[in-house]
Order: C-alpha cells, then structure tokens, then sequence
C-alpha cells in the first residue's frame, strides 16, 4: 500500500509542476510583446500608392534601383527632424540609382502638400490614407521607420529611429554599388 | 424642511448618542465597584450605555434612509457619506454582537471607536453631489455597505483583542506587550485629539486658502503649518503669531487634497502629544493601567473567543463585500474585475492577512496573546486600507477627490 | 538515485508543500509584495510611453530605484506569479494531505465504539438496565434530528454535518478555481482587452475578435455650470464584413454583449475635435462680409470661392501647436486645435495674401494678423467628443465567479456548520452514550440534552472547560 500511495504523490507533485511550470512560461510569452517584424533577405512586398500629384507608383516598377521606403507623418517631431538628411541623400544619390519613396500614413493632403512645400521635398510622397502598406503589410509600429530595398527588390537593411546623413549614406552605398 | 435637512439633524442626533454611550461607558470603567478580583465590575452605566447606542444607531439608521430618499441613491459616495455609514456599521455590528457576547464593558472599547470615526468623517464636505456615470449601479452599494459592514465587525474584534490584552498583560511592566498597548492608547488619544482640533477650529468657523485665485487654491480649515508642494514658506498666513506654513508637502504624496491631509496629521500628532504628555504628567501611570482596569475581573477566555469569532464572521462578510461584490462591480463599471488598484490590492492584502490570521490561530494554535495582537494589528491595517490608501496613493477608487 | 531517495525527495517536496508554515509564509510574501506594487503606479497606468523616463522625473531617485528593481510591474513579473503558483500547488495538496485521510478515517470509523472511548467523551450519559429497544428509540430521536444512523447489534453511531468538516478544502478548492479562471486568459481567443477611439461615424476592426465596431453617435453632457460629466453614451454599432449585426446604445455600466465579447462606454476624449464649419470671410476696412464658405476639418478642399476672391489653402495643420524649438507644427492628426494657411488672391490684391486663420487660438490669430486685409471667422461649428469604448473578452470570468461562490460556500461550512456525532452502546445491560462535535458545544450541550430526556436522562454538563482550547479530535 505504502509504494501506491508514494507514486500518487509523486504523480500528483509531478503534474502540478509541469501545470505550474506551463503557466509560467505562457504568462511570460504572453506579456513579452508580440513583435512580428519585417524579416530581412526576403523580397520586400509589393504594392501600389498614389503621390500627391495624383501619379501611381509601384513598388516593383522600380527594380534595378535602390528604394529608401521612409514610413511617416508630419505630426511626428522625429519624422521631421531626419527629411532634411533624406532630402539631401537624395539630392546626393538620386543620379547613382537612388529612388527615395516617403510614405505617410493617414493625413489629408493639405496637410502632407504643406509640409512637403516647407521642407522642399522633391521625392515622391506616397498617401497611405488607411495605413494599408505602412502598417498592414509593412508593419511599422513606431514612426519613422525606414526600409532599404536592394535592386532586386530585396529587403535588406531596417531603421526604425530618426535617420542621420551619415547612416543613410553609409547604408544606402554599399546597395548601389552592387550590381 | 426638506429631507437633506432631516438627514443633517439626525446625524447630529446620532452623534450625540453616541457620545453619551461613550461617557457611560467611560464612567462605568472609571466607577465600576469591584468586589473581588474574578467578578466583573457590577454597575449600570453600561446598560445605559448600551441603549443610548441603541437609540444612536436608530437615529444614523434614519439620517441615512432620509439622506438616501432625497439624492435617490444610497450614500456611500464620498469620504463623508463612507466614513460616516462606517462608524454606523461599528455600532451596529457592536449592538447585535452585544445581545449575544454579553460583556458588558466591550461597549467601552467600540463606542469610543465608532464616534471618533463619526467624528472624522464629519469633517469632510458633505455636499450631496449627483454621481459620475461610473458610480451609478446598485452593485456599488451592495459592495460597498457589505464592505462597511465587515470592517464594522472586524472593529469588535480589535476591541475584543485589545480588552484580552488589558486583561492579560502586567502594563506597569516593560514587556514589548507592555508597549504595544501603550501606544495603542497613544493613537486613541491621537484620534481624541484630532477630534477635538477639528471641532474647535470648525466651531470658531476657521477658514484659510492658499494659493488664492490660482488653480493650485486650496482652502484649509486647520492652520496650515503645511503647505502645499512648492509654497513660499511663512507666504500663506499667520497663527498665534507664527508664520505659515512652516513646511511643505513632499512631491511624492500625490493626492490632490494631499497638503490639506498632511497639515491634519501633523496637527493631530502635536495634539497627540501634547494632551498625551498632559495626561502621563498628571496621572503618573500609563494610560493602559487605567483602561486596564476597565478589564479587571473579566474573564480572558470569553474575550479570546469573542474577537475570534468576530473574525469568524467578518472574514467572510469582507470576502463576500469587500473583494467579490467589488470585482462583480469593477467588471460591471470598468470592464475588469481585478486591475492592481491600489484599493483592490490592499482589500486583497487585508484579507491574505485574515486568512493567515485563521490558520495561525486554528492550526498553529495561536491562541491567546499572540491572536489578541494580530487582532490588533489587523485593525491598523484596516484603518490604512480606508484612510491611507485615499490619502496617499490616488487611484480611480481614490474618494479623496470628490 | 535509489528508489528510496527518490521517494524521499518526492516525499520531503510534498510535505512542504503541505506545510502550514509554508502556506502561511507565501500568504505573507505576497502580502507584502503587493503592498510594495502599491506604493507607485505600476507601468501600465503611468500616462506616459517611456518608464524609464517617468519614474526618475516624477518620483526621483527612489522612483529610479523602484523601477529599476522591477516593483514597477509587480504583478505581472514572473516572481510575483511564482509566489502565486506555489500558493496554488500548496492549496492542492494540503488538501489532499489533510483531506484524504480525514475522508478515509471517517468513512472507515466504526460503528461499535469501545466502551472506554464513550466513557471518555465531553458529553456522556449512561442508564443501567437498558434495553434494545432503547437503543431503537434513541435511532428514531436522532433520525428525526437529521442524523444519520448506522447501527450494528447493540451499536449505534448517529451523525450529522460530516460535510462541513472539509469546509477548509472547499475553501481551498474555490480559491483553485479563482486562480485557474485568471490564468484561463493565456487560452488562445479567450481573453481580449483594449479600448477603442472612435470618432464620430468611425469604425475599426479588431481582428482578434472577429467584428467591426462603428461609433454611430456619441452624446455627452454635464452637469449645468459644471464640468462634472453627467452622462456620455454612444450608440455603438457591430458588423461583420459588410453587415450589420447588432447595435445597442451604450451606457456606463451597461454594455453590449456581442458574441462572449463585452463592448463598454468606458470614457471619452475631453477635448472636442473639429468635424466642419461654416466660415466667414470680413473685409476688414469696410466690415463688409465678403461671403461664406465650408470647411471640412477631417479632409479639407485645397481651393474655396468666396465671392470675388480665391482663397487656396496652403498648408493645414489639425492640431496646432506653435514651440521655440520646433516652430509650427502639427502635434496630431486629430482637429482639436485647426490651423490654416490660406493664400488669397483676387481683386484689390496685387499679390497673394497670405493669412493664418485659427478658430481655436483667437489670441494667437489676432496677435498673428494685424496687418491681415481680411478677418475669417467660424460662424458655425460642428464638433464632437471621441468616444473610448472598451472592448474586452474574458471566458475565465464564469470560471472565476464560480470559484468565488464555491469559496463562500466554504466559508459558510467552515464558520456555520458543525459535524455533530453522537455514539451509543448497549453492553450487559449497560446503555452508554457519547457525543462529540468540532464545534459550538454550547448549541451541542442543549442539543444532547433534548435527546436523552425521553430516555429519563439527563440534563448533563458539559465535562471540562465550556471555552476549550484546540480541541483533539477523536479519530478512531
């Protein structure tokens, strides 16, 4: 009888701990936030947006070039601190094969146009009016956030921090130097 | 008249009887003729005693019914309305626990706790505000006065603690035990003292606002010997001569009317000592040798038993009031029923202490003494959970705003 | 290890657990670790995104050092949910320890009592030249007080309440319960809690749900003079793809119950946001109104005709905010504060003029526009408050209400119930009567003595102390 009940002790300590330990696990995984992020070395996904001039752009129309995709708004105080670099990288770089795509998400386009005249901006500014590419496919959370695609279209580099000329340079080089 | 008038009146009334049973009582500890060390003091002071809280319970019983038909709603809403059914749930659990405990000088111990809870909520505003969306449900009140209810009776158990105590420990000793009841009778006295501070200075319908005109105006009905955070020092009055405030609230304390508490406190411990020095320099013996005799002759064992069972009864009652009519309201009002506030989580806390309270008592035989001091302490921690709670840390619970 | 030292491991984890001091000391742990998750708030009620930030500037250093040693999530870090845990496995298995045994020893106590056990209980009666039929008649009074009898040849073993003797362990078992329905929110599609901003006629989908939410009109009012909110409600509507599927209108307290998911009317935006407005456009020299045009503050048109003249917006900033630092910019998407830059051409102007119009900064317009040839003006607004609804799905809560009431109901055996026996033996003519209770001799004592009185017993007193400490009880 002893040895009977000595393994439904064991048995019963046994189960409430791997219960315990199970919990344990799930609470902590389940706090840890759910990041998904972009996965780098794969195709970026494509997708078409209209500028503020009422133009279509497509993301795989511009194969063979190197895309800086700068998600964005204007009522975002980083965001306006780092166009002067990439306004400036593209001035820089545009003629070497540099395509600078400035996607904002979700404002009217008085708003985007004003700020766009304000800091001179001559790329194209893409209207993300339902966040569908910026946080649907791209999954940006905190803005600005910019994604460098290689000329095959393939996702190689994020930053999801305020840019400075220097990092897009040094980012942006080695992309367009290969082939 | 209108009923808010009627309700203000009884009150009053209430007040008062509760005030005469305290004096009864106090008298009959104080006279009580003892004809040998094992019988109780024989006198009819308590009986008196004890009706007179009858007819305040009667009267508070009524104030409130009255206050509750003329806002439509059952006033446990703020500070005051809270505080006050508190001290009415005291007496009330003191009465019915009374007609089966038959001690008759419990009444001592709970009637002066009760009024001096009546006491402190009378100072706060008693404005009958209509209720913010959140607070209209019937289940805040079934929470709320069940709560009441339960921390009413977990008072008789303090008493019945403290009585064990008085009766069992040797206080012109120097044991911790010794010490502990004396500073128990301390912050008795500080309560007294606040007490009397608030209603002389109300009385004299003192009134001083600092910061006039700005948003940070606060108005203080005690001299503001603190000041609120940040203050000039000496810039907002003067009194007896003084310069005030003589200092200001710390930034940690976060509660709106935080400088205003804190002034009360400060207030309350300078009369605490001083009517506490007062009292030591004419009597020249602890002030627990004197209640102590109040005990004499009773019988230890009765006590024990009856601030167990007390426990026994609220322990449940502030399961059932203070945490599960509470999550049912929470879910209902806030779409959680359990979120870390600082109410919930010390309701919570209160009750991991009773629980431990009845294991040590009933499996590790913590009789006697050692439960009596738990008792004690439990009630502190109550008295955190009502007061402290609102006053230093704010959160939605916190009634210290309204 | 041997066998032997493994049992004994097993055995020495299973007696802690079953440990009273073991019990007692994770009660007050995490007493006191609660009371320390109390003392500032937690991160998640801080109204700022960066902690690390917040804790050293509004608290000091202390507040560092509290965030720093992780008090700041208490409840949610994973050694206050150990301490939880170990609570939980302690309440199984004392339960079990304590439990089972007393289950065992009084299912298996025998009926037939030995005489000297009886002699020796609390309460006894005993009658010389006794008879079966005694015996019977005192089977019949029992059973008529709702005791179970059981007897045997010349034994009989009347008893009541055996239940409530586990009141503790259906105590324990409730608060089981309670701790599995929290934990039940880690079950996938279970547990879903977030607030939803809503503005007017806006919806959002929430995946995880499965439904759209739709503000479809949000009224809020105070108190008159006041700025105590008397009411605010929405009339919430719920689709699912394109259709329509419920709507209600909602009230605090009063949700809609969509599908195991509970929409609340939990707050709302103080501040009002611009929806669109008539506004009006004065010459300022002849105080003549030129004409009035409409402004949609969500997404406004780039040109306007008003009268003569053409007004082309420039630039428009919904929620204006003018710095130092970072000069004029936009602080939100949102038109709390609108700000607009319109480029006006026409005749009398030899170029265009440029002039701020900000229907929500008068003093900033009017210290901006001095030399403006012409005043704009609002002379009508719509605008609307956003609505928070709460949107929150939790399955365990059933769970949860259940292990509540089971633990009243353990309350309720433990504090008001006794388990009452009462043992009789008939032996050479001798009839001999024990009782024992766990509880409320007092009650037992009256009790005892109504039973025995028809045999011409009695009344007997109760043998010891009425107020006995720790009573042992009989376990054979």
């Amino acid at each position: 009888m002893a040895k009977k009940t000595g393994l439904s002790r064991i048995i019963t300590i046994l189960v409430l701990l791997a219960a315990a330990a199970g919990i344990l696990y799930a609470v902590v995984s389940f706090n840890k936030q759910e990041v998904v992020e972009m996965k780098k070395g794969v195709a970026a996904p494509d997708f078409t947006l209209e500028t503020l001039d009422g133009k279509s752009v497509t993301l795989s129309d511009l194969k063979g070039k190197v895309v800086l995709l700068n998600v964005w708004a204007t009522w975002c105080a980083p965001c306006r601190e780092e166009m002067p670099a990439i306004q400036q990288a593209y001035d820089a770089y545009k003629d070497a094969g540099l395509e600078v795509l400035g996607v904002n998400l979700r404002e009217n386009n008085i708003t985007v146009k004003g700020f766009a005249n304000e800091f001179k901006l001559t790329f194209p500014i893409l209207l993300d009016k339902e966040a569908k590419v910026g946080v649907d496919l791209y999954k940006v959370v905190p803005i600005p956030t910019s994604f460098f695609i290689d000329k095959d279209g393939v996702l190689r580099e994020i930053a999801s921090f305020p840019m400075s000329y220097e990092y897009i340079e040094n980012t942006v080089k080695p992309l367009l130097q290969a082939q | 008249m209108d009923l808010l008038t009627v309700s203000s009146y009884l009150y009053g009334a209430a007040f008062v009887g509760y005030l005469i049973a305290t004096i009864f009582y106090v008298a009959a500890g104080v006279s009580g003729k003892l004809k040998k060390d094992t019988e109780p003091s024989v006198s009819r002071w308590p009986k008196w005693g004890y009706w007179t809280l009858v007819i305040g319970v009667i009267a508070q019983g009524l104030a409130i019914t009255t206050r509750a038909i003329h806002g439509k709603y059952i006033p446990v809403s703020n500070m005051f309305e809270y505080m006050s059914f508190w001290a009415f749930a005291i007496m009330l659990a003191f009465v019915i626990i009374n007609a089966f405990y038959k001690i008759p000088m419990l009444g001592a111990f709970v009637a002066p706790v009760g009024l001096l809870v009546l006491a402190y909520a009378s100072v706060f505003p008693r404005e009958h505000k209509p209720l913010i969306p959140a607070l209209q449900s019937y289940w805040l009140n079934i929470h709320v006065t069940t709560a009441a209810l339960a921390e009413g009776v977990l008072v008789i158990s303090f008493a019945a603690g403290l009585m064990y105590l008085l009766r069992t420990t040797d206080v012109m000793s120097r044991s911790r035990s010794a010490k502990g009841l004396e500073f128990t009778m301390f912050l008795f006295i500080a309560l007294l003292a606040y007490t009397a501070l608030a209603s002389a200075f109300a009385g004299a319908g003192y009134s001083v606002i600092a910061h006039e005109g700005t948003i940070a105006a606060m108005e203080y009905k005690l001299p503001p010997i603190v000041g609120p955070t940040g203050t000039e020092l000496g810039s907002i009055t003067s009194f007896a001569g003084v310069p005030l405030p003589l200092f200001n609230t710390p930034e940690w304390m976060r509660a709106n009317d935080a400088p205003k508490q804190l002034n009360t406190i400060v207030w309350t411990l300078l009369g605490a000592l001083a009517l506490y020095g007062l009292l030591r320099l004419l009597l020249r013996k602890p002030l627990a040798y004197f209640t102590a005799r109040w005990v004499r002759g009773m019988n230890p064992d009765t006590l024990d038993e009856l601030s167990y069972r007390a426990v026994a009864i609220g322990m449940p009652l502030f399961t059932l009031g203070a945490l599960i009519f509470a999550m049912i309201w929470a879910q209902e009002a806030w779409g959680s029923y359990w979120s870390w506030d600082p109410k919930e989580t010390w309701a919570l806390i209160t009750w991991l202490y009773y629980a431990a309270y009845l294991h040590l008592r009933l499996r590790h035989g913590w009789e006697g003494k050692k439960s009596a001091w738990l008792a004690v302490a439990g009630f502190v921690l109550v008295m955190f959970l009502l007061v402290g709670v609102n006053l230093i840390i704010s959160g939605m619970h916190s009634y210290a705003n309204s | 290890m041997n066998k032997k030292g493994k049992r004994n491991l097993f055995e020495w984890i299973w007696d802690w657990f079953a440990s009273v001091k073991v019990g007692v000391s994770l009660i007050v742990i995490i007493a006191i670790a609660a009371a320390i998750g109390s003392i500032y708030p937690q991160v998640n009620a801080i109204p700022h995104p960066n902690p690390d930030f917040y804790y050293k500037d509004k608290y000091g250093n202390l507040g560092a050092l509290y965030h720093k040693l992780g008090f700041s999530e208490m409840y949610i870090s994973w050694w206050f949910l150990v301490l939880v845990l170990l609570l939980g496995i302690s309440l199984v298995i004392v339960s079990i320890d304590r439990g089972v045994p007393l289950y065992k020893s009084l299912k298996n106590q025998p009926v037939a009592r030995k005489v000297i056990g009886i002699r020796s209980d609390r309460l006894y009666a005993h009658k010389s030249e006794a008879q079966t039929s005694e015996l019977d008649q005192l089977g019949t009074i029992l059973q008529k007080r709702r005791y179970k009898i059981r007897r045997e040849d010349g034994a009989l073993l009347a008893e009541k309440g055996r239940f409530p003797r586990f009141g503790a362990y259906v105590i324990h078992l409730g608060l089981i319960i309670v701790i599995l329905g929290v934990f039940a929110r880690l079950v996938p599609g279970w547990y879903y809690d977030s607030m939803v901003w809503l503005k007017e006629d806006e919806s959002k989908t929430i995946p995880e749900v499965g439904f759209t939410v739709k503000n479809a009109g949000f009224t809020l009012e105070y108190y008159e003079n006041t700025d105590r909110v008397k009411k605010f409600e929405t009339d919430v509507q719920v689709f699912e793809g394109d259709k329509q599927t419920a709507q209600k209108h909602l009230i605090v307290n009063d949700p809609l119950d969509y599908n195991n998911t509970l929409i609340f009317q939990n707050s709302f935006d103080p501040q009002p946001m611009y929806k669109s407005g008539k506004a009006v456009m004065i010459d300022k020299k002849t105080q003549s109104e030129v004409g009035t045009f409409e402004i949609d503050f969500n997404n406004p048109e780039e040109t306007y005709a008003v009268g003569p003249y053409t007004l082309k917006l420039d630039n428009y900033f919904p929620d204006l905010k003018v710095d130092a630092e970072q000069g004029i910019y936009t602080n939100s998407r949102d038109a709390y504060n609108p700000g607009l830059l319109f480029s006006i051409t026409g005749p009398g102007l030899e170029q265009a003029s440029q002039q701020w119009m900000m229907p929500g900064a008068p003093f900033v317009e009017e210290m901006l526009g001095k030399e403006y040839p012409f005043t704009l003006r609002l002379k009508e607004l719509e605008a609307f408050n956003m609505t928070g609804l709460l949107v929150h799905r939790d399955l365990g809560i059933p769970i949860v209400y259940t292990g509540c009431a089971v633990t009243m109901w353990g309350f309720v055996l433990v504090f008001y119930f006794q388990h009452r026996r009462i043992w009789a033996r008939l032996e050479d003519g001798e009839l001999h009567i024990g009782a024992n209770t766990n509880k409320n001799w007092l009650g037992f004592v009256k009790e005892f003595n109504k039973v025995i009185e028809p045999l011409g017993l009695g009344p007997v007193e109760l043998k010891g102390k009425l107020l006995k400490k720790s009573e042992p009880q009989p376990t054979e």
